[in-house]
């Protein structure tokens, strides 16, 4: 296999088009770790913002401690749980300032959980009446953003700025006061960083969907289209050297999915390290919130999200190879399959997508092509039906791709003399 | 045995493409297969390659199925330049081969040189003439000294000088034991080649072995033919009369007996005219409505 394996890599070496994409690949990965730098809150922004703060809340502790002293000591609720709050508010950005500036990050967490305490005290009241709320910021959101912060303390990550309450959103959060305040969450809680870690998510948020399949179907598609199947092609010279052909169609499998893996691997170390240089690495075990039923949650490692993505990523893959192998046999035209495979792609995500409540859609392999929602559980959520999960998304895109190999070996020999 | 072939029969559908097929061939030596197009040479050996199934009939090969894939280490197949990958160089495709056979590297650059291919072997193969595809072609089926190498149309398009060093390359592997089957329209260079010659028409072998298709023929142009013809007949001497000349096989009688018998009977000879049958006179012969349609 080993021959197969050096003859696919020759073949792509010996590909121009295999350096305009790979050169393209790599222009784009720049120019979005640029995009991600802009948009990005620096850590000199983030420290403005927290003295701001902090000489605010001096300010008003100060006011309000006043004001109770020029009431000569008279009890005033109001006016002392004013002087609480300002208390507290201070304290905590100045936690926050302290551990910003010692880079104790277990510190400035305890500031923001600090700082945001009351909110969650204010959710608990309201659960008590309104079970399931969609006014922004739903119990939901505060309560898992709390949460996040408590796994960040535990761990001594470095936030992520912008951080508090107001820069987290979840799906649930769906009316909101004022069109300012949507905004104003939609902007906030997106959080960039170009460190190594977090840009190589920011990266596979689109990379282990819909774009990166079209960019591994284009970048591996001669492998499985030019060898002239039901024609006399490079397949009949190939069929003459002493390899068995279980050998050929394995080594075209690992190719393609080897070779996925490979470029990922490559896409990785590039991003970390690009990030590493012009910021820093990132934490391995920054909290990604993952939605569970019945608002449930939880969290995973960053490192173990791109993990578990990358899996299911390559499973996909597997299934569109798979089609791009099928269509290859059907028509024997390298650019005729690569198209009816990117339409059969864009049908199937476009009807299942109309058809995600019937009982048995769970088993379409097009509902999880991109990654990122369906190991997060958003996918469930938006389409309210809790049956995707990963685990489902494993099986079916296995079983799927199973199906289609069946399918596929049938027609070859259907059409005996292309390669039986 | 080389090859083994019982009652080879293969059908498209309800069109029979090769219609009982049964040769065998024992020592090494070349064979020529010859054919209008469409008659079932490549189908034939696409067959004995394994690259098309056939619904009846029974193929060995060295001792071997025809289905096992070691038996390519022993075995090449020149087929059409179709199966060239475009963007690998030549050198690409030999050192594939050599990876494949096991064979150390650096026969590919020997075997480019012995081929003469060694200058255009960097280049891609999308930019190679149509003989040196077919050149390339050649260097991969000789790399590994095979016992027996078939050939689908090596020849066709080359330009002269291509295919007599084509020839000679052949010939040159037959002469150290490899027997090679080729396919091939240019009766001329096939001559040249072989004296075996299986003829192949709608599927089927009309002719095999024509080992007498090169036993010199010769027509003598004589004084008096009807004497002649006595002469020849008294003396129980087989020859074929065509008014004033006679013509045999010098399988059936010796050029030097008849001259004797000729000349004891006082008989002047004219002309005495030498040539051999050949492959294009027995083609013609064969496919003669082919020909006149």
């Amino acid at each position: 296999m080993l021959h197969l394996l050096r003859l696919e890599f020759t073949k792509m070496k010996r590909s121009r088009f295999t350096y305009v994409l790979l050169f393209v690949l790599f222009v784009s990965l720049c120019i979005y770790f640029f995009y991600i730098d802009r948009k990005e809150t620096k850590l000199e922004e983030a420290e403005a913002y927290i003295i701001t703060n902090l000489e605010s809340h001096l300010e008003w502790y100060e006011s309000a401690k006043k004001e109770l002293d020029e009431k000569d000591g008279k009890a005033d609720r109001i006016l002392q749980n004013n002087l609480n709050a300002s208390e507290r508010q201070y304290n905590a950005f100045k936690m926050m300032h302290e551990g910003f500036t010692n880079k104790n990050w277990s510190l400035y967490w305890q500031g923001e959980i600090l700082n945001n305490s009351f909110w969650e005290e204010t959710k608990k009241k309201e659960l008590e009446f309104v079970a399931k709320s969609y006014t922004y910021p739903t119990p939901f959101t505060i309560f898992s953003g709390m949460d996040q912060m408590r796994w960040m303390e535990e761990r001594s990550i470095q936030p992520i700025f912008p951080t508090g309450s107001l820069t987290w959103l979840s799906l649930y959060d769906e009316e909101f006061s004022e069109p300012i305040a949507k905004e104003i969450a939609l902007k906030y809680s997106q959080k960039y960083s170009t460190s190594g870690i977090h840009f190589i998510y920011h990266l596979f948020s689109y990379g282990f969907g819909f774009i990166g399949l079209m960019f591994f179907l284009f970048l591996f598609s001669d492998i499985l289209t030019k060898e002239g199947f039901g024609r006399n092609g490079p397949i009949q010279m190939l069929r003459t050297v002493p390899i068995r052909r279980s050998t050929f169609w394995f080594s075209k499998a690992f190719t393609v999915i080897g070779g996925s893996f490979l470029v990922i691997c490559c896409i990785t170390i590039v991003g970390v390290t690009l990030g590493t240089i012009f910021n820093r690495f990132g934490d391995w075990d920054y909290p990604i919130l993952i939605y569970g039923p019945d608002r449930t949650y939880s969290f995973l490692p960053i490192a173990e999200f791109l993990g578990k993505s990358l899996l299911l990523f390559l499973l996909v893959l597997a299934f569109s190879f798979t089609l791009l192998f099928l269509f290859s046999i059907l028509t024997n035209r390298a650019i005729l399959t690569i198209g009816l495979t990117v339409i059969a792609i864009i049908i199937g995500q476009t009807l299942t997508d109309q058809a995600s409540l019937l009982s048995w859609v769970h088993w379409l392999p097009f509902h999880y092509i991109e990654v990122y929602p369906i190991l997060s559980g958003e996918y469930a959520i938006t389409t309210d039906n809790p049956i995707f999960t990963y685990q489902q998304a494993i099986l079916s895109l296995s079983l799927s791709t199973l199906i289609l190999l069946l399918i596929t070996f049938s027609a070859v020999k259907l059409r005996k003399g292309v390669m039986s | 045995m080389i090859i083994n072939v019982q009652g080879l029969k293969k059908r498209y559908k309800k069109q029979e493409v090769l219609k009982n097929i049964t040769f065998q061939i024992e020592e090494p030596k070349i064979v020529a297969l010859v054919g209008p197009n469409g008659s079932g040479k490549t189908t034939m050996m696409n067959c004995l390659m394994n690259l098309l199934p056939f619904q009846e009939g029974e193929v060995s090969i060295l001792g071997k199925s025809h289905k096992d894939p070691s038996l390519f280490y022993e075995v090449s197949y020149l087929q059409d330049n179709r199966v060239l990958y475009g963007d690998l160089t030549g050198e690409d495709h030999l050192k594939f081969i050599c990876h494949v056979q096991k064979l150390p590297a650096v026969k590919a650059k020997e075997v480019a040189e012995y081929i003469g291919m060694a200058s255009y072997a960097k280049k891609r193969v999308r930019s190679y003439s149509l003989g040196m595809k077919q050149h390339l072609l050649l260097a991969m089926a000789v790399l590994n000294n095979p016992k027996l190498v078939l050939l689908d149309e090596p020849i066709n398009g080359l330009d002269p000088t291509s295919a007599i060093h084509m020839r000679h390359i052949l010939m040159d592997l037959h002469a150290k034991g490899t027997t090679v089957i080729i396919s091939s329209h240019n009766l001329e260079e096939i001559d040249k080649m072989t004296n075996t010659i299986y003829f192949m028409k709608d599927g089927e072998i009309l002719e095999e072995s024509l080992t007498n298709l090169n036993i010199p023929h010769y027509t003598l142009h004589v004084s008096e033919p009807d004497k002649v013809n006595e002469i020849f007949k008294s003396n129980k001497l087989h020859v074929e009369r065509q008014s004033d000349s006679f013509t045999f096989s010098e399988a059936t009688l010796p050029l030097n007996q008849a001259i004797e018998v000729l000349y004891e009977n006082g008989i002047q000879i004219h002309q005495i005219e030498n040539r051999k049958i050949g492959a294009e006179k027995r083609y013609m012969e064969l496919f003669e409505s082919e020909l006149k349609s």
